[in-house]
């Protein structure tokens, strides 16, 4: 690899996003502080992403046995698309663009963006890291995720 | 479900499908194509609107207003049904509210269920002011507000952001390629031929064209994606001693199976790789007292193409893996051994959820088919799989139905 490619991204990163669920919230609040949290269970350890309660138990554990806790945000490409049309004007500036999902090294998989990338580079299996994007002038980081060597 | 419980006990008496699949319905609202396909329908099962005493109406995987707000359609038609209850789940709603009606059959709370749907989504996607709705800017498949959709899931056309990984999987797992998925688009394409209500009736597609044709969100070109349609549909079902007092040859409800991939975890990789077809089909068939290989016609969701990739492997027809074999060999094209999506299928024909399945497959069983007619079909298979599209995770759920025109 040679020169590190830059993605563009179009003005939807502008906008507003929609109300996030409650429950994902500290998710968000984490990326902020350039932490990927995960939800955590108390009694084992176990990770989960979205909000889950954990299943390795014969009871159902209460919600306030599982936290959001900081993980490695790091995994491995599990599968990947290249959109190269979209229905959103605004996303014209970032064509071809990854979509991906990553298993993270602690289990769960992870819906993201592939960001800096030739796309003919992402393949299946391939080490990635959470790169942490600060959406300028907002109060939000972007979990994009990029290639690593 | 034991067969004594619903093996033959009901069956569909009417259907209708509006004739706007190859047209379009520009300014017709979900309500008004939904009105529209039940009058046909009600027409069809030889009934007038009085007999109509139950009324499930089908829509998305959530409410979608006002693409969908249809609720409630059967005022503008005048019928004036005991109950109105809508079920969803997109894909598979047409299933799913064959289940609803026939319970309410079972209780006696009604004799004549319409179940039925509407949606203007060509007129929808192709708007004056830009796509609106689900297929719009603002995204839906953000809704439940875990954050990720924005991202560019939701500005990726339909559902592809979320099925094309199912592409991804299963190329990298079982060496599945294009020329693999252009079968099934062939095959959807040479039925379509034969279908005048189809939308692509009179366009033919040739392997050239396929795999000439441009990535979408690549591994999957237009040509592997569903198409929209302005589109109703209505279906009426009965007991099946009221529907032998009917016009035209009742078709028996045989078997109906459930299943969902949320029996596993979310992230299981299996669920990247298969849909739960063999759980629902398990059931379906046990109720029916049938094997897959006794299906004459198949009728199965194909929102994309490697879904019936999915349905062949995990139904049973083949290993998986080897449903490319098992299309090149020309079994589910017109004059093959294991017809399916005789009506051109999403891919080719018309898109309104699961409802063209079980509308074609009542035509199939009744001789109804014209050109495309199967000939001696008596037993059809349909299917449908839906939910929500949230990632890492979605449509996970899947019904799997047997008709048949005869009892036994
Ligand atoms: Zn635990």
């Amino acid at each position: 690899m040679s020169e590190q490619k830059v993605s563009r991204l179009g003005p939807w990163v502008e906008r507003p996003f929609p109300p996030l669920l409650p429950e994902i919230v500290p998710f968000w609040e984490g990326l902020r502080r350039h932490e990927f949290r995960l939800v955590k269970c108390r009694r084992c350890g176990a990770c989960y992403y979205p909000y889950t309660v954990c299943v390795r138990h014969a009871d159902i554990p209460d919600f306030d046995e599982m936290e959001w806790a900081p993980t490695s945000g790091r995994g491995t490409v599990f599968a990947h698309l290249t959109v190269h049309k979209v229905v959103d004007p605004a996303f014209q500036p970032d064509l071809p663009y990854v979509l991906a999902l990553i298993e993270l090294d602690e289990g769960p998989l992870f819906a993201t963006r592939i960001v800096d990338c030739d796309p003919q580079d992402v393949r299946i299996g391939r080490r990635a890291a959470v790169k942490y994007h600060d959406v300028p002038g907002q109060d939000r980081t972007l979990p994009f995720f990029v290639l690593q060597d | 479900m034991s067969t004594r419980e619903f093996r033959d006990k009901f069956a569909i008496v009417g259907v209708g499908m509006t004739p706007t699949a190859r047209t379009h319905a520009r300014g017709m609202s979900a309500m008004r194509l939904e009105a529209w396909a039940a009058k046909l329908a009600i027409e069809d099962a030889g009934l007038a609107r009085e007999d109509i005493d139950g009324v499930v109406h089908a829509m998305m995987a959530s409410p979608h207003p006002p693409l969908q707000w249809t609720d409630t359609y059967s005022r503008m038609l005048g019928l004036r049904p005991n109950f109105y209850l809508t079920v969803a789940r997109g894909g598979q709603a047409a299933h799913n509210g064959l289940l609803l009606a026939t319970h309410y059959l079972r209780l006696g709370l009604a004799k004549y269920v319409i179940v039925s749907c509407g949606l203007p989504g060509w007129s929808a996607s192709h708007a004056p002011e830009g796509p609106v709705g689900m297929l719009g800017t603002g995204g839906w498949r953000g809704q439940l507000g875990f954050g990720i959709g924005p991202l560019g899931f939701n500005a990726a056309a339909g559902g592809g952001s979320s099925h094309g990984f199912y592409v991804s999987r299963h190329m990298h797992e079982y060496g599945t390629t294009a020329e693999d998925l252009a079968e099934v688009a062939l095959s959807a394409r040479e039925w379509a031929n034969l279908n005048p209500e189809a939308r692509f009736h009179d366009r033919k597609l040739t392997r050239e064209d396929y795999l000439a044709s441009d990535y979408v969100i690549e591994p999957l070109r237009k040509m592997d994606c569903c198409i929209e349609s302005d589109l109703g549909a209505a279906i009426v079902v009965t007991t099946a001693d009221r529907a032998r007092s009917g016009p035209k040859p009742p078709v028996y409800l045989k078997g109906l199976g459930f299943g969902d991939q949320a029996r596993k975890q979310w992230w299981d990789k299996s669920n990247y790789t298969q849909v739960d077809g063999a759980f629902a089909a398990k059931q379906a068939f046990a109720e029916a007292g049938e094997n897959i290989w006794s299906i004459d016609v198949a009728e199965l969701y194909d929102c994309f193409t490697m879904e019936i990739i999915f349905y062949l492997e995990d139904y049973g027809y083949c290993k998986k893996g080897e449903a490319g074999e098992f299309l090149r060999s020309g079994a589910t094209r017109p004059g093959g051994s294991f017809p399916i999506n005789t009506h051109g299928g999403l891919l080719s024909g018309m898109y309104l959820f699961d409802f063209p399945n079980v509308v074609e497959a009542t035509r199939q069983l009744r001789g109804e088919a014209g050109d495309r007619q199967v000939p001696n079909a008596h037993l059809a298979l349909t299917n449908g799989h839906g939910g929500e599209m949230v990632e890492p995770f979605m449509c996970s759920s899947h019904a799997t139905m047997i008709l048949g025109n005869e009892l036994s």
